[in-house]
């Protein structure tokens, strides 16, 4: 009896500090693109987005999403802009465009902001 | 009846109470020895198992409600301790995960949501370790009031704490049964 309640005595004031929470990295790790915009001109849609000049890009992701069946299609772009144009196989339909940085150990960076353009055709 | 022959039954009346004082107080003394002995055995019980002791001078209902509260105490303790193991098992192995999301090829997004998960699952451990440190505490306090209500309220009791008693005796020797009113000072 003494046994187990001294043993769960020991336990209980022993668990403080075996659940303490990692430092948390993930969100200054890399910078998310922001302001992105979308326009469509001539067939192609024109994407625009800023970024801070201090932030280690190696490349960026550019997704696309169709907007009735939620199709997505991935592109990259070089780190040196903060453009981009995107010719596809439209249809007539609403697409959906995010843009996410990464960086050298190839860590993606949280999403921008949705930009959604009607596409007629 | 004349006054000599009152004062003869009064002092006949005096040494039969006196001598009957005598036969309760030999009566007494053996049944405080018997309680001394059980106080004892019912200190050892207890410190085998709050409220055992209790049940053992005849308390039933305090010795139950001791035994209870230890036992439900006790398996919540156990439980959640069980509990705590087991989910901190889990926590440590997603905060492994999530450190090793920091050397690279990973996303903002799948270390968000490992994050989050990490967080509630410390705020369950936060409560579980909570529970189990407060059912101990009760444990170990039922424990304790068990054997300090044996060794400080339960004393043996004297017959001058008892005061007056009546006592009924039964023949002996060729005398007839009576009625006895004694106290010890």
């Amino acid at each position: 009896m003494w046994l187990l309640l001294v043993t769960l005595a020991l336990l209980g004031t022993s668990c403080g500090d075996q659940h303490s929470l990692p430092a948390k990295f993930h969100e200054d790790r890399v910078e998310s693109p922001k302001a992105l915009s979308a326009t469509y001109e001539e067939e192609r849609v024109v994407l625009q987005w800023t970024i801070s000049a201090s932030a280690q890009i190696l490349y960026y992701i550019v997704t696309v999403a169709e907007g009735s069946t939620g199709t997505e299609w991935k592109f990259t772009a070089p780190s040196a802009t903060q453009a981009d144009t995107v010719e596809f196989a439209w249809t007539d339909s609403f697409y959906t465009f995010r843009v996410e940085a990464v960086d050298a150990t190839d860590f993606v960076s949280e999403s921008s902001n949705l930009d959604t353009v009607f596409i007629p055709q | 009846m004349t006054a000599r022959g009152v004062t003869g039954l009064t002092v006949g009346a005096m040494l039969w109470v006196m001598f009957a004082a005598s036969d309760l107080q030999a009566e007494e003394d053996v049944f405080a020895e018997r309680q001394i002995g059980s106080r004892k055995q019912a200190i050892l019980l207890s410190a085998l198992f709050p409220g055992m002791g209790q049940l053992s001078k005849g308390r039933k209902i305090t010795g139950s409600i001791l035994v209870l509260a230890e036992l439900s105490s006790l398996a919540t303790a156990l439980m959640a301790n069980e509990n705590y193991r087991t989910r901190l098992d889990n926590f440590r192995r997603q905060k492994s995960e999530y450190e090793e999301m920091a050397a690279g090829d990973s996303q903002f997004d799948a270390a968000e949501t490992r994050w989050q998960r990490l967080q509630k699952d410390a705020e369950n451990l936060d409560n579980l370790g909570l529970t189990r440190r407060v059912f101990t505490a009760a444990a170990l306090g039922i424990y304790a009031y068990s054997l300090a209500d044996l060794l400080l309220f339960d004393g043996p009791k004297t017959t001058a704490a008892a005061g007056w008693r009546l006592r009924a005796l039964p023949a002996i020797h060729g005398a007839p049964a009576r009625l006895v009113i004694a106290s010890r000072f």
